[in-house]
C-alpha cells in the first residue's frame, strides 16, 4: 500500500518516518470519514427511498379530493403528504431528473407530487467522503446508486442516481440529485421543411 | 314652399313624389301621414323649388330626370353651402351620390325604413333589402336588414345608383365620408375575365350543409377600393365571410367580387364602408350590390382547387402541403383563399380527403388559422403528421377536435397558445390531454405521461459549458488512449476514486456479459459485509487511482451517447455525472458494450485548471435498446462533446455591460467594481452570477470591501 506516500495537500515533502505517527492520525481520519460515508450512505438511502417510494402519496382516513384527470392518468385519491420529500433537500437543493433541473425544495416537492408513484429496488451503492478543501468545515459526502425503478406499473427500468449529502446542523441534506434512467436519448426530429 | 326640416316630413314628401302607384293610391298612408294633400301637389311645389336653386354638382346618371332633382333638392338642405364644390362631399356623414335614386331613409325618429321607389327599383330591392312596410313585406335572401345607425341630426343615407364611377382620391381628401352602396340595375359582364375559364358553375344541392360554400346565391356583389392594395385582401379576409372569386384592377381601383357574404357587408355597414389598411390610413370601400349574377361569371372552383390541391401533395409520403395556401401562385391568380376562414378551410379540406387518398400527413402552417374545427374531417383517417405552426391558434381548447385523429407527431411552435405555458411540461401536458396518442410535439419526443422528457444535458450554469467540454473531451481521449497513465494528472492528489458493477437482471451469464474485471473491484456497499474490505476498495491518491484504471481493458466510448448533467457548480467546484455506453476493445471478436455512470467532482486548482477529487463509476452491460441505438456514428477519435450547446453566445457591447453591472450591483448592493468582476466570471449570465453571489455570501467569502460605496472611483 504506497499510502506512505500521500502527501497532505499543501505538503510537498514526504512525511519522515518521524511524522508516521502524524500519517497514521490522518489515514486513521480519513478511514473514519470514509466509514462514516458509507454509514452515512447506507442510512441515507434507506429512508429516502422509502419515502420516494411510499410516503409520496399517501391515504388519509378520510378521502378528500377524488379527482379523475380526463385521461384517467393517474386517479388521486388524495393530495399527497405535502413536506415529505422537500424535507431531504437543501433549500438551495438542485434536482435533475432525466435531465430535468429543478431548483430549490418547493419547486423539487411540487417535482415529486408531479411524478408518478414509483417503487425502487437498489443493486449498489457506493459512497465517498468528498475532501474537506472543497466544502470547508461541512461534512460532505457523495453517493451513487443503481437499481430498478418500476413507475406506476410500467416496466422496469435500470436507473443510475447520484447525491451530494451535505450536513447541515445534525441532519444530512442533499446538495445535488441527479437521476437517470438507464436508456438512449431520442435526438429531435427536423421538421422536413427546416432540412 | 316650405323647407321640410322634419324629416318625416321629408320622407313623406319623396313617397308621395314617387312614382308607385300602390304607394300612391295607399290611402292608408296617407291617412298615417297625416297629409291631406296629393302627390301631386307635392310634386308640383317641390319642383319648382327645385327649379330656383342650383343643385349641388354631383354625378347623375340614369335615372328619371325629376327624381334625382328632387334628391339634389330634398339634400341640399342638409349641406352647408360652402361645400357646394366639385365633386366634395359634405362634411356630414352621409353621402351624396346620385343616380336613381332608390334610397333608405333611416330615421332617428323612426325605426322604420321608407322605401322611395319607382317600378324599376322596386324590383331590384325586392331580390336585395330586406325590411318591412306595413302592408308590403320584402324578404331578400342572405342579405339581413341594414340597421345603420345613425348619427343625429343627420341621416345616413344609402344611395343605390348605377353609377361606379367614384374617384377615391377626392372622396378621401373631404374628410370624413362613408362608402357607397349600389345596385346595379342590369347584369354585367366581367370585362375580360381572367385567362379563359369556361366552365359551368357547380350545381347546387338542395340542401347545403352549413359551412359549405356553395354558389347558391345568384348575385355577387362588387367591392371596389380605391388604389391596388394586396394587403387589403388579406385584411378583409379575417373575421368576415367573404368568399371573393374574381380579382381584377380596373384602373385604378382594384374590385372582387363577392358572395355569401352578408355578415361582412353588415359589419362594413356598421363601419362606414371604411377599412384600415396595415399602414392604419383608412380605405373606402364601395360597394355594388347584385354586381351580376353569379351564373354570368364562368370560373369552376371546384377544378381549380383540386388542380391545386394536386399539385400540392406528395405521393410517396403521401403529404399534403397546404401551407401558404393563399399566395399559392396558381391559384391567387384566380382567387383568394385563406384557410384562415373556417368555412374556406373545412372545403378545401373535404375536397382533399375526398380527391386524395389516405393522407398520412398535413402542413396547415403559415395561414393564419384560429379555428382548426375542419380537422375533425380526418377523425378515424390515416392521418398522423399535423403541422400548425405559425399559425393563429390561440385556444389550447382547438385541439379537441383532433381527438378523434391518431396523431402521432404534432407541430404547434409559433402560435399565441404557446405562450400561454410557462413550462414545457404544462404545454405538453395540455396537448396530451387532448390528443392521446401524440408522441411528438414540435419535433421532440415526449416523455410517457406524468415524466417529463427525457433531455440531453442539464447545467445548472448554462454558460460553463465551455469547461465541461473540454474535461470531457480531455478525460475521455485519454482514457480511450493507449497510454491511461497519461491521466495521472487528472487527478488531485487526494482523489478519491471507486467503482462498481452489476448485472442486469435476465441478461445470459454469456461470456460478453460477465463484468469479471469489474466485479472483483466493485465496491458495492450493499454487498460487502464489513467495512475493512470496502476501504480497501476504495482507491486514494493519484498513483493507486492510475493503478486501478489501468488494470481495467482499454475502451472505446461513444461521445453521442452521453448525457451531461452538472447538477452542482461553484466558482471552485462542480460535479458533472455522465451516463453513457462503451465498448470494450477485446482481442477477441465481440466488442461487449457496457454501459456506465460517472460521477466526478472537479475542484479548481488555478486559472482555467481543474483536477478531479471524486470519481465514481458504475459499470453494467448495455442494454438491448442502447445496444441498438448507439454507436451509429464513426467514430475516430473523441470530438468535442455536441450536445453540450453554448447559450452565452451573444457578444455583449460595453454599454449593455455597465447597465447589466448596475443592476447587479443594486441587487447585491456590491460596488461597481466587484458586481463586474462577478458578472464577467460568470460569463455575463446574470442568473449564474447572482446564483455565485449567493452562495459566496452564505459562505461569508466575500470581502467587506465589496460593498463599500466608492462607486465612482471604480467605474470603469
Amino acid at each position: 500500500m504506497s499510502s506512505l506516500e500521500i502527501l497532505v495537500p499543501g505538503a510537498k515533502q514526504k512525511l519522515t518516518a518521524s511524522g508516521t505517527s502524524n500519517l497514521f492520525n490522518l489515514l486513521k481520519d480519513l478511514k473514519a470519514k470514509v466509514d462514516q460515508a458509507c454509514r452515512t450512505a447506507e442510512e441515507f438511502t434507506k429512508l429516502y427511498y422509502e419515502s420516494v417510494d411510499r410516503k409520496r402519496h399517501t391515504v388519509p382516513f378520510v378521502v378528500r379530493n377524488y379527482d379523475i384527470q380526463h385521461d384517467n392518468r393517474h386517479i388521486s385519491t388524495s393530495p399527497p403528504d405535502k413536506q415529505l420529500m422537500s424535507r431531504y433537500y437543501l433549500d438551495t437543493g438542485v434536482l435533475v431528473w432525466n435531465g430535468n433541473g429543478t431548483i430549490g425544495k418547493e419547486m423539487i416537492q411540487k417535482f415529486f407530487e408531479e411524478l408518478p408513484s414509483s417503487e425502487h429496488v437498489i443493486g449498489s451503492l457506493d459512497s465517498q467522503p468528498v475532501l474537506d478543501s472543497i466544502v470547508s468545515s461541512q461534512l460532505t459526502c457523495v453517493i451513487q446508486v443503481s437499481g430498478f425503478v418500476r413507475f406506476q406499473d410500467n416496466v422496469s427500468k435500470p436507473f443510475q442516481q447520484s447525491f451530494m449529502i451535505t450536513a447541515e446542523g445534525d441532519k444530512w441534506k442533499i446538495a445535488c440529485d441527479n437521476f437517470r434512467l438507464q436508456e438512449s436519448v431520442e435526438e429531435s426530429k427536423k421538421h422536413s421543411s427546416e432540412v | 314652399m316650405r323647407m321640410h326640416t322634419v324629416l318625416k316630413g321629408l320622407v313623406l314628401r319623396f313617397n308621395l313624389f314617387s312614382c308607385a302607384e300602390d304607394l300612391r293610391q295607399s290611402g292608408r298612408r296617407r291617412d298615417e301621414l297625416n297629409s291631406s294633400r296629393t302627390a301631386r301637389a307635392d310634386e308640383v311645389e317641390i319642383l319648382e323649388w327645385v327649379a330656383h336653386r342650383p343643385p349641388p354638382s354631383l354625378c347623375i346618371r340614369h335615372c328619371p330626370e325629376s327624381l334625382s332633382l328632387l334628391m339634389n333638392a330634398a339634400l341640399s338642405p342638409l349641406l352647408p353651402q360652402d361645400t357646394a364644390d366639385q365633386g366634395t362631399s359634405s362634411s356630414l356623414s352621409s353621402e351624396v351620390r346620385l343616380a336613381g335614386a332608390v334610397s333608405l331613409f333611416f330615421s332617428p325618429i323612426q325605426t322604420t325604413s321608407w322605401l322611395i321607389h319607382n317600378e324599376y327599383w322596386n324590383r331590384v330591392l325586392s331580390r336585395l333589402v330586406n325590411c318591412q312596410l306595413e302592408t308590403q313585406h320584402y324578404s331578400i335572401p342572405d342579405l339581413k336588414v341594414i340597421t345603420v345607425k345613425v348619427e343625429a341630426p343627420f341621416l345616413r343615407m344609402i344611395l343605390f345608383s348605377a353609377d361606379k364611377e367614384i374617384d377615391p382620391e377626392t372622396r378621401k381628401a373631404s374628410g370624413r365620408h362613408s362608402g357607397v352602396w349600389q345596385v346595379n340595375p342590369k347584369p354585367q359582364t366581367i370585362a375580360n375575365p381572367i385567362g379563359s375559364i369556361n366552365l359551368d358553375v357547380p350545381e347546387v344541392p338542395s340542401n347545403p350543409a352549413p359551412g359549405h360554400i356553395m354558389l347558391d346565391q345568384t348575385n355577387a356583389h362588387q367591392v371596389i377600393a380605391g388604389g391596388s392594395y394586396s394587403s387589403f385582401m388579406v385584411l378583409m379576409s379575417k373575421n368576415d365571410y367573404w368568399h371573393k372569386f374574381i380579382y381584377q384592377q380596373e384602373g385604378n381601383n382594384t374590385f372582387f367580387l363577392a358572395r355569401n357574404c352578408s355578415g361582412a357587408i353588415e359589419k362594413l355597414c356598421y363601419s362606414m364602408l371604411l377599412v384600415a389598411d396595415p399602414q392604419g390610413e383608412l380605405i373606402t370601400l364601395q360597394i355594388v350590390l347584385g354586381f351580376t349574377p353569379v351564373n354570368s361569371v364562368k370560373l369552376n372552383m371546384q377544378d381549380n382547387f383540386s388542380k391545386t390541391l394536386q399539385r400540392r401533395f406528395e405521393p410517396l409520403n403521401r403529404s399534403l402541403d397546404l401551407s401558404e395556401f393563399h399566395s399559392d401562385p396558381q391559384l391567387a391568380k384566380i382567387v383568394y383563399c385563406p384557410l384562415s376562414q373556417p368555412k374556406t378551410l373545412y372545403y378545401i379540406l373535404a375536397l382533399a380527403k375526398k380527391a386524395l387518398s389516405n393522407i398520412l400527413e398535413l402542413n396547415l402552417s403559415h395561414n393564419d388559422i384560429e379555428d382548426i374545427k375542419s380537422l375533425d374531417l380526418f377523425s378515424n383517417s390515416p392521418l398522423r403528421i399535423l403541422d400548425l405552426r405559425y399559425n393563429q391558434i390561440s385556444d389550447i381548447d382547438q385541439l379537441t377536435s383532433l381527438q378523434r385523429v391518431a396523431l402521432v407527431s404534432l407541430w404547434l411552435d409559433r402560435n399565441p397558445v404557446c405562450a400561454k405555458y410557462g413550462s414545457e411540461n404544462s404545454y405538453v401536458n395540455e396537448i396530451r390531454i387532448r390528443i392521446k396518442t401524440v408522441k411528438n410535439v414540435d419535433g421532440v419526443v415526449i416523455g410517457p405521461i406524468g415524466f417529463r422528457r427525457n433531455h440531453r444535458n442539464y447545467m445548472v450554469r448554462p454558460s460553463q459549458n465551455e469547461l465541461v467540454n473540454d474535461f470531457i473531451q480531455h478525460y475521455f481521449s485519454l482514457y480511450d488512449g493507449d497510454i491511461r497513465k497519461k491521466m495521472q494528472g487528472l487527478y488531485h492528489r487526494d482523489a478519491l476514486y471507486s467503482l462498481t458493477a452489476t448485472y442486469l437482471p435476465g441478461q445470459t451469464t454469456s461470456s460478453t456479459a460477465r463484468l469479471q474485471e469489474y466485479m472483483t473491484e466493485s465496491r458495492n456497499l450493499r454487498k460487502l459485509s464489513d467495512y475493512t474490505k470496502s476501504y480497501n476498495l476504495l482507491q486514494h491518491g493519484q498513483d493507486r487511482i492510475l493503478e486501478a484504471l489501468c488494470k481495467l481493458p482499454p475502451t472505446q466510448h461513444d461521445v453521442y451517447s452521453f448525457t451531461v448533467d452538472v447538477p452542482f457548480q461553484s466558482d471552485n467546484v462542480l460535479l458533472i455525472n455522465i451516463c453513457g455506453v462503451f465498448r470494450e476493445m477485446k482481442a477477441t471478436q465481440t466488442q461487449p458494450v457496457r454501459a456506465f455512470n460517472r460521477t466526478f467532482i472537479l475542484l479548481r486548482m488555478g486559472e482555467g485548471e481543474y483536477q478531479v477529487t471524486n470519481e465514481m463509476v458504475h459499470i453494467s452491460n448495455a442494454t438491448t435498446e442502447q445496444n441498438t441505438k448507439t454507436f451509429l456514428h464513426p467514430l475516430t477519435s473523441i470530438p468535442s462533446v455536441p450536445t453540450i450547446a453554448s447559450t452565452a453566445d451573444r457578444v455583449l457591447t460595453e454599454s449593455e455591460k455597465a447597465q447589466m453591472t448596475q443592476m447587479f450591483s443594486q441587487i447585491t448592493e456590491m460596488n461597481y467594481q466587484w458586481s463586474r468582476k462577478c458578472l464577467a466570471e460568470a460569463y455575463w449570465d446574470v442568473k449564474d452570477g447572482l446564483i455565485t453571489f449567493v452562495e459566496l455570501y452564505k459562505l461569508r467569502r466575500i470581502p467587506p470591501e465589496a460593498f463599500s460605496k466608492d462607486e465612482d472611483s471604480n467605474k470603469s
